[in-house]
């Protein structure tokens, strides 16, 4: 049996989320006890050396996200404290001392705490959004991308039309549409809904569509790089057990949708949804799904304590091509 | 081209339902056995990693450069570790083995050499001499360099599965990448040969190393072997030191043995010059006097052998129930049937059928298809034009493989027929060939390997479509510039697919890089190449700042060159840095004693409209020495003494975010030692002057000295 490289991250609590930077040359984590922590690859012994380590936020931190490497090493992370913070290393501060990731800007408009963090791809500037158990997702912009301290709200979107009862467990997540060839998109999703953005011509953000067929809290979405393929892939991991993929299509006509927040439908220049696959393979919740660099393969991680490997075959249907397993036996 | 339909094959609505995903078996973990119960799927499992229970989730990332990730424990609900850590793991991708790399080096080399294969579309009916176009040579080349190389992977990397490929390839080639029948016949008997090499050469050597192998009980099962697999120089020689001769001159045996020992040894050099026809009439004709009967002796022994004679003369002469009894395997009686009974099938598919169903049906193939018939099924669907479902086969051995396979598939025309199947679900039979090849250039840009990344990125940029340029546009936009030569490569790729958008952001992040070593002047001029001026801005005034709180130009000769015009900057840069310079020359005639000129660039400074506010305090305190000290007393006019005032009046008026910012450049200026003996700090300190020690203690100080000096003035004046 093959041993896996670790490493200890030296959190004291549990971790929440780990983000790579673009080239995955540099590693954050995040975690209950409210640090974040830096971790370099040294490219000769290929081990994670700690960069740096600090107190971030006043509460357990959920998320982090890096910036397109246009905008420099820059970290954005949110935090049950309800901020949102903008951090950029200095590298004229020595590693290891608390101080190399300089706080750029704290942004604090949220009403509950924060869930998921993500920035847009670089094409559409240095913008970044969140959302939490407000159920609002709120999106902004360095409108000089030089300067890190002035973020500008530049879109609100009320996603769910009341904010989950706070002694129900809830879940959030968004991601952005990466491809640069297409016109801005972002996925929400707020409780079991899962819904699609689009920028309109006067710069608001506007229901594209939704996701169908979720009978659970949606744990993790994903959206594929659109590399080799003219339409986009889309993966949701789901509480009800599913890892569900969706294939869309941009729309030159309008289509009916349904509007999560008021439950009216409209009328409305749209993306075609269609739910190419869902897989019930965890036994479980689902708590992950991640695209890889090309989008060809989906992984996702589950109650079953495996990573199952997802692929596309010729017949562009979803299979389980490998199962790696977190279990000792 | 007609595909046949025949009883061991499947027709091709069967071959359009091999289009499932193939199993990714790593060989290693094969033999743990161990499987997924609703997949069946191997676990790949590890000896540590994160211990999962029903208290703990499990969470991982994807590194978004590689095919690597983490994974790690977290939780429902609070629990509190001893130790946090984070695992790596990999995703399938391509073999990390330099042999591997050079075999696929030379497939994308090959690959390349064939160009756009539309051009090599060849025509498929009628006799392969009728097509034997530059073009069929080409492709017909081509496969053949696969399988060379195919072949010298092999030599190194000792995996079945490249064998099982191989037989495959060979069989591809036997069957349509051939330029003649002659040529189809050698590949044949290589391919059988390579496939499964008989005679045992031990079986060989026991009976030619015996007495007197003529008389050993196996001697004509060794010479009817070598004949059925086309090993006739090895006949000839088998037979020749067999000691077969009587000593009797006259004997007829010995001359009937000697005939067919000179028609083996002529096969090889008779086939060369074509003239296999008259080679076959030698043999008929030896068989034809066999017949006659005075070769019959009463000796026993004799008969037998002139009757083994006549078996070997009647295969070779392509007497078909003899030659499919004398095989032991459906493909021996293939290759066979087809190069000594019908020679001529040129590429009539029907007519292969037939043969294949006769050597099948004699000899039939193992029912499964996997374990060590494998091959033999996918060479009975090679035959059978079962196109898909041989892609498939070779998908599962080597997925790169298949793609450069895929295209000469397409180039000769063997995947038209499924293009009428097309549907919405499977979109990808309009191009069977670009699915594979973008399959695979993808699967080397997920590698992170420099040589295969640009593998990948040669192979979406030979396929040519908007979809392939756009794939590497998103991909470069990405791409890990590491030196020089990455970001010369990686524009190269973006100008030649005129994608200027992404040469752009290729710059910036250059740029980002050349930052964040410390190299300037490079950045910026990254910066401007990537259009991105406000960066441009931003690190000129960067440069600025760092010069203002230390009181001396920056410690860069490139950019204090630039400033100097000793070396060339494009116009935004000049442009940018123009504050800098001037601020040198303060500096510089300041030390000069050229104190009025220094003044007035501070003057000029101050009043330059583009001037970030929370410079101002700064750049105000230089004046300080020139207020305050009576050795620099009147160096200002009061014209400049009230624009001072306005100055300040001005900043203090404008409470914007600049303060805060002006505040704590201020503080660090103060804090700072100063460079030179003409720095403000440090003339200060000399004359025993104050220095203050906040924003508002400077305004307040330059306002009471200001003051004074006005009222001095006028005075004067008065």
């Amino acid at each position: 049996m093959k041993e896996l490289k670790s490493f200890i991250t030296g959190h004291e609590e549990l971790v929440h989320d780990i983000s790579y930077d673009f080239y995955g040359k540099q590693l954050a984590t995040c975690s209950s006890d409210q640090h974040i922590k830096v971790f370099d690859l040294d490219a000769a012994t290929q081990t994670w050396n700690l960069n740096d380590s600090w107190k971030a936020h006043d509460s357990l931190i959920m998320k982090v996200a890096w910036a397109a490497p246009e905008f420099g090493h820059v970290i954005a992370s949110i935090s049950y404290d309800r901020t949102i913070k903008i951090w950029e290393e200095d590298t004229d501060e020595q590693p290891g001392l608390g101080r190399r990731w300089k706080r750029m800007a704290t942004i604090s408009d949220f009403r509950g705490p924060l869930y998921d963090v993500a920035f847009a791809p670089a094409h559409l500037g240095l913008r970044v959004g969140a959302i939490g158990s407000d159920g609002v997702l709120r999106v902004y912009d360095a409108m000089e991308p030089s300067d890190l301290r002035v973020w500008t709200l530049t879109s609100e979107v009320q996603v769910l039309n009341l904010p989950p009862a706070t002694n129900l467990q809830s879940d959030f997540s968004l991601t952005w549409c990466p491809g640069r060839f297409s016109a801005e998109k972002i996925v929400v999703c707020a409780l079991d809904q899962g819904v699609i953005y689009t920028r309109d011509a006067q710069g608001r953000l506007t229901l594209a569509a939704n996701l169908p067929e979720h009978n659970g809290l949606i744990r993790s979405v994903s959206w594929a790089p659109s590399m080799g393929r003219w339409h986009h892939l889309l993966a949701t991991g789901c509480k009800d057990g599913y890892v569900r993929i969706f294939k869309l299509v941009e729309k030159a006509q309008d289509v009916e949708i349904n509007d999560a927040s008021s439950g009216e439908s409209k009328a409305h220049s749209a993306i075609e949804v269609e739910l190419l696959s869902q897989h019930d393979d965890h036994s479980g919740e689902v708590w992950r799904v991640n695209w890889n660099l090309t989008g060809t393969i989906l992984s996702s991680a589950g109650d079953d304590g495996n990573i199952r490997l997802w692929k596309s075959s010729f017949s562009n249907e979803f299979q389980c091509m490998s199962v790696i397993s977190a279990n000792l036996n | 081209m007609k595909f046949s339909t025949g009883d061991n094959g499947q027709d091709k609505d069967d071959d359009l339902q091999m289009l499932d995903i193939p199993e990714l078996i790593d060989a290693d973990s094969e033999s743990d056995s161990e499987t997924d119960s609703g997949t069946s799927l191997p676990i790949e499992r590890f000896s540590n990693g994160p211990l999962h229970d029903k208290a703990t989730i499990l969470q991982f990332q994807l590194n978004p450069n590689n095919n690597t990730g983490m994974m790690y424990e977290s939780a429902r609900s609070a629990i509190h570790p001893q130790e946090v850590r984070l695992y790596e793991f990999s995703l399938p991708g391509i073999e990390d083995s330099p042999q591997y790399h050079n075999y696929l080096a030379q497939l994308y080399k090959n690959f390349e050499f064939l160009g756009d294969a539309s051009k090599y579309r060849v025509p498929l009916i009628g006799l392969v001499s009728q097509s034997n176009t530059q073009e069929t040579r080409n492709l017909n080349n081509a496969l053949n360099y696969i399988t060379e190389e195919l072949s010298r992977l092999i030599d190194q990397s000792d995996d079945d599965r490249l064998y099982e490929l191989l037989n495959i390839l060979k069989c591809l080639n036997a069957v349509y990448f051939i330029t003649n029948e002659n040529d189809r016949c050698q590949q044949l008997f290589e391919w059988i040969n390579m496939a499964d090499g008989e005679p045992d050469l031990e079986f060989a050597r026991d009976i030619m190393e015996s007495a007197v192998p003529f008389q050993h009980g196996d001697f004509w099962a060794l010479i009817v072997k070598l004949v059925t697999r086309g090993l006739f120089n090895e006949a000839k020689n088998a037979l020749e030191q067999s000691n077969y001769t009587t000593g009797d001159s006259e004997s007829q045996l010995d001359l009937v043995l000697a005939d067919m020992a000179a028609i083996f040894g002529s096969y090889n050099e008779m086939v060369l010059k074509d003239q296999f026809g008259e080679w076959k009439q030698q043999a008929r004709e030896l068989k034809d006097n066999l017949t006659h009967g005075e070769f019959f002796s009463e000796s026993t022994g004799e008969n037998l052998t002139i009757k083994k004679v006549y078996q070997i003369l009647s295969i070779i002469t392509g007497l078909r129930e003899t030659l499919l009894n004398s095989c032991d395997s459906w493909y021996e009686a293939f290759a066979a049937l087809l190069s000594f009974g019908i020679r001529e099938t040129g590429q009539d598919s029907e007519l292969m059928a037939k043969i294949l169903k006769l050597a099948t049906t004699a000899h039939p193939p193992p029912v499964s298809s996997s374990g060590s018939g494998a091959w033999e099924r996918t060479c009975i669907d090679v035959i059978e034009g079962n196109f898909l479902k041989v892609l498939r086969s070779i998908e599962v051995l080597d997925k790169p493989t298949v793609a450069y396979v895929s295209r000469l598939f397409e180039a000769k025309g063997f995947l038209d027929q499924y293009k009428e199947h097309s549907n919405t679900h499977t979109s990808n039979l309009d191009d069977i060939s670009g699915y594979f090849l973008t399959d695979h250039a993808l699967t080397c840009l997920e590698s992170g390997n420099q040589a295969l990344v640009a593998m990948g990125v040669g192979i979406l940029s030979h396929l040519g479509t908007s979809l392939s340029r756009s794939t590497i546009a998103n991909y470069l936009c990405g791409f890990d510039i590491q030196t020089n030569d990455d970001l010369e490569w990686a524009l190269s790729v973006a100008a030649k697919l005129e994608l200027t958008s992404v040469a752009e952001t290729l710059y910036r992040v250059a740029a980002q890089k050349s930052l964040r070593a410390g190299r300037v002047l490079e950045s910026l001029t990254m910066f401007s190449r990537g259009k991105d001026v406000s960066s441009v801005k931003h690190n000129c005034w960067l440069v600025f700042e760092k010069a203002l709180l230390d009181g001396c130009p920056i410690n860069d000769a490139l950019i204090n060159d630039v400033v100097t015009h000793t070396i060339e900057a494009p116009p935004v840069i000049r442009q940018c840095i123009a504050p800098y310079a001037v601020l040198v020359e303060f500096y510089n005639q300041r030390s000069n004693d050229s104190s009025r000129q220094a003044v007035l660039k501070l003057f000029n400074l101050l009043k330059f409209p583009h001037l970030p506010k929370k410079y101002s305090p700064v750049l105000v305190a230089n004046l300080l020495p020139f207020i305050t000290l009576e050795s620099l007393a009147r160096l200002l006019t009061l014209h400049e003494l009230i624009m001072i005032i306005l100055i300040i009046d001005n900043y203090e008026t404008e409470k914007t975010l600049d303060a805060e910012d002006a505040e704590a450049l201020y503080t660090i200026a103060v804090a700072g030692g100063g460079g030179d003996d003409n720095d403000w700090r440090v003339r200060l300190s000399l004359y025993g002057a104050e220095i203050p020690q906040t924003v508002a203690e400077l305004v307040t100080t330059l306002r009471k000295r200001i003051a004074a000096q006005v009222s001095s003035t006028f005075l004067e004046e008065v």
